[in-house]
């Protein structure tokens, strides 16, 4: 006696597949002319190009809410139509093969015509144990699951006693990534949390349920996706929004190893810069010129030399308010102050020292951020527009206008991740500030706990206080420019403290009996970066830096100490 | 599907909303903690652990914050570990912790290895038999989250257990597991790894069918007194077998037995791999095979 929920559900499903089973209503061929809603269509089959028994296909947008869903039909053509522009997703579906996800750049209503090619799903390389999951244990993958048998002739088989006419289910052990559609069923149906499943009758209490993975063997290479206008504006966006994505990646990892702020040096930014602009110059379309000038920005913030007809172009096509400025990558690096710099890198300085301090340059950035934050919403967008621009503002000395931001930052995303550190390194009342005293410190010298370094112990030389950790590879990073500049100023008093926030000295002993060996003067504190020593100075995290005066005056912090600005800045000090 | 997107969703505006800007009050754990930098989280398999099915599941879900990266339970050469500290009823215990694969960052010749955004452990907890009502697990996750700078941090959470096997809990776990499944390390079979000393380094051979399918490989170790640090090296494939040959260094400690992740190489996005643990052939017995003897890889 099945129950009347089990029985309401098995009904649904034999309801619910031969509706879904017919083709989709095809709409018009998208008309000449621009579209009122964008239309995307085309075909999604097997790798072999055959039609799929079901295959859909899934349109969402970047906040993850589904936007259109359909069914390719029994050719496999598929219709979606709907009235959103700028970044979306397509995701391709189909029974017995593995998804494909395709990222999508409309900048305008579009005719989208592509054919897609699903490749099969990888199995697991030993198939040990499969199960069956389903309605009849709420499609749970623990040992509810029924197991199947291996035949001799390489299928698996079992029985279930169900108290239902049906059995709807899925198999577990099959794929590392999820369940799968069993391989023999009366009908397949597609649920939009589990994927696709399969459903089998009951004959006398009981389901027989077979698996045979030979039918689900073929290609299980990469989904080939081909665009029937291969050289059209979504074909040609698709293309963009890929090298974007890549060169992020590229950049990301470059920016944590090199001493400097150019991510990968010796890479030929120069050269990618002149092919953008290249194609920037033949693009006839908005919108792929639009995403090709986001790029090009891209490659300036990289240390591309860009020409400022190209910033004037960007400040001229895509305005602060603009959406292709939200684009995850564009955001997250604030390109959308870049054409303003590179205007100004082209026209009013050369060197970076001068184009800092230019005033006109500032008013300019600080119009173009004025606008952003005005018309954009977007939260990483926002952070990165007001971290960039307080940092600008306080190289050049405008400490009021800088704490204005910071204060911005404060209030408008108190718990963006990056608001924190700019809070510690810049907020008006923190401990270590340009120009005060050293607040008092008191650090046991390694391996010497009866030796202690003060500010007074310290006083009458230059000193940089190099907070740090073996454990933090952005203090690893600092290495070489910390040897070179001790080597090049110890002769003018010059001399660092580096103070460990490690778990135990010896840990600092074996890491300078390596590759870095930094011969200077060394503390110790107890607790890592809980430590009460630290807590006075702030100095939660690492690497942090001072530059101390004979005096006991802070001559620089952080940022001014990193990198290559150390050298800039011990230039500066000790000429 | 567009449920498990909305969790996500819901998840993004979760961690910008409720990521303490000052210092927390104490309170009782709960099965979510965060900072700005990461964000924690608890979910239970919702199944009641019974006699004949004395084990279930808990996934530990670390949210990293874009751009921030934190290290795997061996972090390389340099690196704060990922720790997890479970606090059990009496008579449970961790039977077995799977790890997503990291990857290798290099900075100035230090090799770490790292895990970013969204970072899966998922662990496998043996209940008494039979078990006694509902149990109460802690975590203590410590950790250190780098960028430009690095932190180190401490989470803790709770998690009630079982959890209510109703139908949102199990399409929430079902959804959770899949999103993890990609980004873990499949334990291999002891009849598919082989491992030898070979004087200055140790051979690992893989069965074809089972390890990443890539030319380069990259192992790494989960004991750094083995070896320190992973290294990107070429796949030498024979007999059905892919081997690799492991330099060690100088005055490495003899070791009985290698354990680590193998990941593919060198290319796009973040590679499966496949967790091993193999005793070491040693001696002068032992018939190193002539795939993984000293001499140019070809990778081919």
């Amino acid at each position: 006696m099945c129950s009347p929920v089990l029985r309401l559900g098995w009904l649904l499903v034999l309801t619910a597949v031969p509706l879904a089973a017919q083709p989709p209503a095809r709409a018009a061929h998208p008309a000449a002319g621009a579209p009122a809603i964008s239309v995307i269509h085309g075909t999604v089959t097997g790798r072999d190009g055959r039609p799929l028994p079901l295959a859909h296909v899934e349109l969402w947008g970047t906040d993850h809410q589904t936007v259109s869903t359909t069914r390719a039909d029994s050719a496999g053509a598929f219709v979606l139509a709907h009235d959103r522009t700028g970044p979306l997703w397509l995701e391709f579906r189909g029974l017995h093969h593995a998804r494909h996800r395709l990222p999508l750049y409309l900048s305008a209503p579009s005719a989208v015509a592509l054919d897609v090619r699903l490749a099969r799903p990888a199995l697991l390389d030993t198939l040990r144990a499969v199960r069956v999951t389903g309605d009849f244990n709420r499609f749970a993958r623990d040992s509810t699951a029924v197991p199947l048998a291996r035949q001799p002739d390489g299928s698996w088989a079992g029985e279930i006693a169900v108290g239902a006419p049906g059995l709807v289910y899925q198999l577990l052990g099959v794929l590392r990534s999820g369940p799968i559609a069993g391989t023999h069923a009366e009908r397949f149906a597609y649920h939009e949390e589990r994927g696709y499943v399969a459903a089998v009758r009951v004959h006398d209490g009981k389901a027989r349920i077979v698996f045979d993975p030979r039918r689900l063997a073929g290609d299980t290479g990469r989904a080939e996706v081909r665009f029937r206008d291969s050289t059209g504006r979504v074909a040609r966006s698709a293309a963009v929004l890929a090298a974007i994505a890549k060169r992020t990646t590229r950049m990301r990892e470059g920016f944590q190893g090199p001493a400097s702020d150019t991510p990968i040096p010796g890479h030929p930014w120069d050269a990618e810069a002149k092919a953008l602009q290249q194609r920037i110059d033949a693009e006839r379309d908005d919108g792929v010129r639009r995403l090709l000038l986001v790029e090009l920005m891209q490659v300036a913030r990289a240390g591309g030399r860009v020409g400022a007809r190209y910033g004037e172009q960007a400040q001229r096509e895509l305005p602060p308010g603009a959406p292709e400025w939200t684009l995850m990558d564009a955001a997250r690096l604030a390109l959308v102050l870049r054409p303003t710099f590179v205007v100004a890198r082209a026209t009013d300085a050369a060197d970076p020292p001068r184009f800092r301090t230019s005033a006109a340059l500032r008013e300019r950035v600080r119009a173009a951020a004025d606008a952003a934050l005005a018309a954009q919403r977007d939260e990483e967008l926002r952070v990165s527009v007001l971290g960039h621009l307080a940092i600008m503002l306080i190289d050049a000395g405008e400490r009021v206008p800088a704490d204005v931001y910071l204060a911005r930052l404060g209030a408008e995303h108190p718990d963006h991740p990056d608001t924190r550190i700019m809070q510690a390194m810049y907020s008006p009342g923190r401990a270590l500030q340009v120009g005060k005293p050293m607040p008092a410190f008191r650090f046991a010298a390694l391996g010497d706990s009866a030796r202690v370094f003060t500010p007074e112990t310290l006083k009458g030389q230059t000193y940089l206080l190099d907070f740090w950790a073996t454990w933090c590879a952005p203090c690893i990073a600092e290495m070489p420019v910390l040897h070179a500049a001790h080597a090049k100023y110890r002769a003018k008093g010059f001399e660092i403290l580096s103070v460990s926030a490690d778990e135990a000295p010896d840990e600092v002993r074996r890491f300078r009996a390596g590759r870095w060996a930094m011969p200077w003067q060394h503390a110790f504190v107890s607790g890592g970066l809980r430590s009460p020593e630290l807590r006075p100075l702030e100095v939660s995290f690492v690497p942090r830096a001072v530059l101390v005066d004979g005096t006991g005056t802070i001559l620089a912090v952080d940022d001014d100490l990193r990198r290559e600005k150390l050298e800039q800045t011990l230039a500066k000090v000790l000429p | 599907m567009r449920r498990a997107r909305r969790v996500v969703a819901a998840l993004v505006l979760v961690i910008a909303a409720a990521a303490p800007a000052r210092p927390a009050r104490a309170q009782a754990p709960s099965h979510t903690a965060g900072t700005p930098e990461l964000r924690a989280e608890l979910l239970a398999e919702p199944t009641t652990p019974s006699a004949a099915a004395p084990a279930t599941r808990v996934l530990l879900r670390l949210h990293v914050a874009p751009g921030w990266h934190v290290y795997w339970h061996q972090p390389g050469e340099t690196g704060l570990p990922t720790v997890v500290e479970w606090e059990l009823p009496v008579g449970w215990r961790v039977q077995d912790t799977r790890w997503p694969v990291p990857a290798r960052l290099a900075v100035e010749g230090v090799v770490a290895h790292v895990l970013r955004d969204e970072v899966p452990l998922l662990v496998s907890l043996r209940a008494p038999s039979p078990a006694r009502g509902p149990a109460l697990v802690r975590a203590t996750v410590r950790y250190g989250v780098c960028r430009e700078v690095c932190i180190p941090q401490r989470l803790q959470l709770a998690l009630r257990l079982p959890a209510a096997p109703t139908a949102s809990a199990a399409a929430e776990w079902r959804a959770a597991l899949a999103a993890a499944a990609p980004r873990l390390a499949a334990p291999l079979a002891s009849a598919d790894v082989r491992a030898f000393r070979d004087s200055d380094a140790l051979c690992v051979g893989v069965r074809d069918t089972r390890g990443p399918r890539s030319d380069s490989l990259v192992f790494f170790p989960a004991d750094a007194i083995v070896l320190p640090a992973a290294a990107v090296l070429p796949a030498r494939r024979r007999g059905g077998w892919t081997w690799l040959r492991l330099p060690l260094p100088a005055g490495a400690a003899p070791a009985a037995r290698l354990r680590g992740t193998l990941a593919g190489g060198a290319g796009g996005g973040a590679p499966a791999g496949v967790e091993l643990d193999v005793p070491v052939a040693a001696g002068v017995a032992v018939a190193v095979p002539d795939a993984c003897r000293s001499g140019p890889h070809t990778g081919a």
